[in-house]
């Protein structure tokens, strides 16, 4: 079972301390970097997105009314599949 | 040595905040700041276009209801790949217990490539083709790796994230994040072998 625990996102102390030195890219590196390719999303999904959320809603409203809302902080999980997968559960 | 700042912590908490506040245009410039990135590590996390662009949906929606959560003073770049990545595994699983040929079919040649949309600068039909192939071979390796090692390596490649970040976005120490991207290299590199053999061999 996959871990459950989602942790708050904390900010990158040891990258924001300077303490992880810039790791460098080998040829291996440079050659997913140069050529995997980055992909645009559609328009049309981009402008759905869009919609939906001018059409919804104001973000609060939103969040206080989805039931069991987890918190940016509170770092606890979700059963329900659809409303765990959302990075903050 | 002088700290970097980050400015696109900042820029991503006035954009929430505008977001927020309701204004649209915000909220629409916080997705496009991320939406290449994004897409492009669901797309390869998955290897399904389509579902690519549904779980994107996902991820911004969730973004736009999370607003009031977010804390605008930390990094939302590593908050919206957890989101991604999570999505993405929901999605395997689901697809491992419904449809789980699916999988084995997924790299079909006739499939319609989102690579074909991809602008070019004009090379000649060979280099197109050798660059497909190389592009085609990239992902084949990434979607060989086990989804732990491929998340590590596609928010480090694509996203160019550091593994403090990496291990924000995945829950997990950096130093594990570190690890999973050393133990996948050798396993890219194995999967490349072949490609880089008969380019050598080309070249000879």
């Amino acid at each position: 079972m996959r871990e459950q625990r989602e942790r708050s996102i904390q900010p990158a102390a040891a990258a924001q301390e300077g303490e992880e030195p810039q790791e460098e890219f080998d040829e291996l590196d440079r050659l997913f970097i140069e050529h995997l390719p980055r992909l645009q999303p559609p328009a049309e999904v981009m402008e759905r997105i869009l919609t939906l959320t001018r059409q919804s809603a104001s973000p609060r409203r939103l969040a206080s009314e989805a039931p069991r809302h987890q918190s940016w902080q509170d770092g606890k999980s979700q059963d329900d599949g659809s409303q765990r997968a959302d990075g903050h559960t | 040595m002088a700290k970097q700042e980050r400015p696109a912590v900042n820029i991503d908490g006035i954009l929430a905040q505008k977001a927020l506040a309701g204004d649209e245009r915000a909220f629409e410039m916080l997705v496009k700041r991320y939406q290449t990135a994004l897409f492009s590590f669901i797309y390869h996390f998955l290897g399904d276009y389509d579902q690519a662009c549904d779980i994107l949906q996902q991820v911004c929606l969730q973004l736009y209801i999370s607003l009031p959560n977010l804390r605008t003073g930390e990094p939302l770049k590593a908050w919206l790949f957890q989101v991604a990545r999570n999505r993405c595994l929901d999605e395997l699983r689901r697809k491992r217990a419904v449809h789980f040929s699916e999988l084995e079919g997924s790299t079909e040649e006739d499939e319609p490539s989102p690579l074909d949309a991809m602008p070019d600068s004009g090379p000649l039909p060979e280099e197109l083709a050798e660059r497909h192939d190389l592009q085609r071979i990239l992902q084949e390796a990434i979607q060989a790796l086990p989804p732990r090692f491929r998340a590590v390596v596609l928010l480090r490649y694509l996203a160019q994230l550091s593994f403090a970040e990496i291990g924000q976005a995945l829950q997990m120490p950096e130093a594990t994040a570190k690890t999973y991207f050393q133990r996948a290299k050798p396993l890219l590199r194995a999967a490349l072998h072949e490609y880089t053999g008969r380019i050598t061999a080309a070249l000879a």
